[in-house]
């Protein structure tokens, strides 16, 4: 889940502020920061939150590859051939969404 | 036979007359580059005695942004004064967490929390109420987490929300 400070950075990345209870409508702005209102913070939170959940695949793929070294090794051992088989059974197990 | 109940005044000395504890259970997430309360960690003790101590023992949870640098200290009292000693360019804290300290894992800093302890025993030499409390800062390279990580994974095996406290006992002196 994005969080309420995520979404806050997200809109101004130099933001000094403190978000308590992962409430919008419970953060204190320090350091002159412009205060964004909560229904903007919001807004913000399910956009990104959104697009997290768009690259779901993307996460699953990059923990399910070999290691970079275990891919050369595949590679120095079996060929481009067989190291394009293993990759692409993990594109296909986590398919492009 | 009746029992004389004995007047704090004239417990021995070390005896611990009053305990006030304060917890924590939500969370917060900050970038204050400047030293603030972390809310729901003070709690208020009057002493019965300019000559009493109050024994501070603070417990909490955090985590950090990949590049953060967040610091923690006391406040209330002469608690003030339980910092490191001054050396050049470096601040003067209770706890210094990290700096830098998850840059270069992938995710691992990101899911990471610690716990920091701060005890000290402070005279305030005062029969005034004192507050005492925890402050946090980090420094202008990303968020300071209290009871949660950064990532804050909502899952039950990999996420979780903690707890922290600050107990404040009176000892006789």
């Amino acid at each position: 889940m994005t969080d309420i400070i995520s979404s806050i950075l997200a809109i101004n990345a130099n933001a000094k502020c403190t978000v308590n209870g992962e409430d919008a409508n419970n953060v204190t702005w320090h350091d002159g920061t412009t205060p964004i209102a909560s229904a903007d913070i919001l807004t913000k939170q399910k956009e990104l939150q959104t697009a997290y959940n768009n690259n779901k695949y993307q996460r699953n793929r990059a923990v399910a590859y070999p290691s970079m070294a275990d891919q050369l090794d595949d590679i120095y051992h079996n060929g481009v051939d067989e190291w394009k088989k293993t990759i692409k059974a993990v594109k296909d197990k986590y398919p492009k969404e | 036979m009746a029992l004389t109940k004995i007047a704090d005044g004239g417990m021995p000395s070390g005896s611990v007359i009053q305990v006030v504890q304060a917890i924590k259970t939500d969370t917060t997430a900050s970038t204050s580059t400047s030293f603030e309360d972390v809310s729901n960690l003070s709690v208020n003790i009057t002493p019965s005695s300019t000559s009493n101590k109050i024994l501070i023992m603070c417990s909490f949870c955090w985590g950090a942004a990949v590049n953060a640098s967040p610091k923690f200290k006391l406040a209330g009292g002469n608690s003030t004064t339980f910092v490191g000693d001054a050396a050049s360019n470096r601040q003067r804290v209770s706890y210094m967490a990290a700096d830098d300290y998850f840059n270069g894992a992938t995710n691992a800093g990101q899911e990471t929390a610690f716990m920091g302890f701060i005890n000290y025993l402070d005279s305030p030499s005062s029969t005034s109420q004192q507050t005492y409390k925890l402050q946090a800062e980090t420094d202008g390279n990303g968020a300071y987490y209290i009871n949660r990580t950064q990532a804050d994974v909502d899952d039950a095996a990999e996420g979780g929300r903690s707890a922290s406290s600050i107990i404040v006992m009176e000892i006789v002196g």
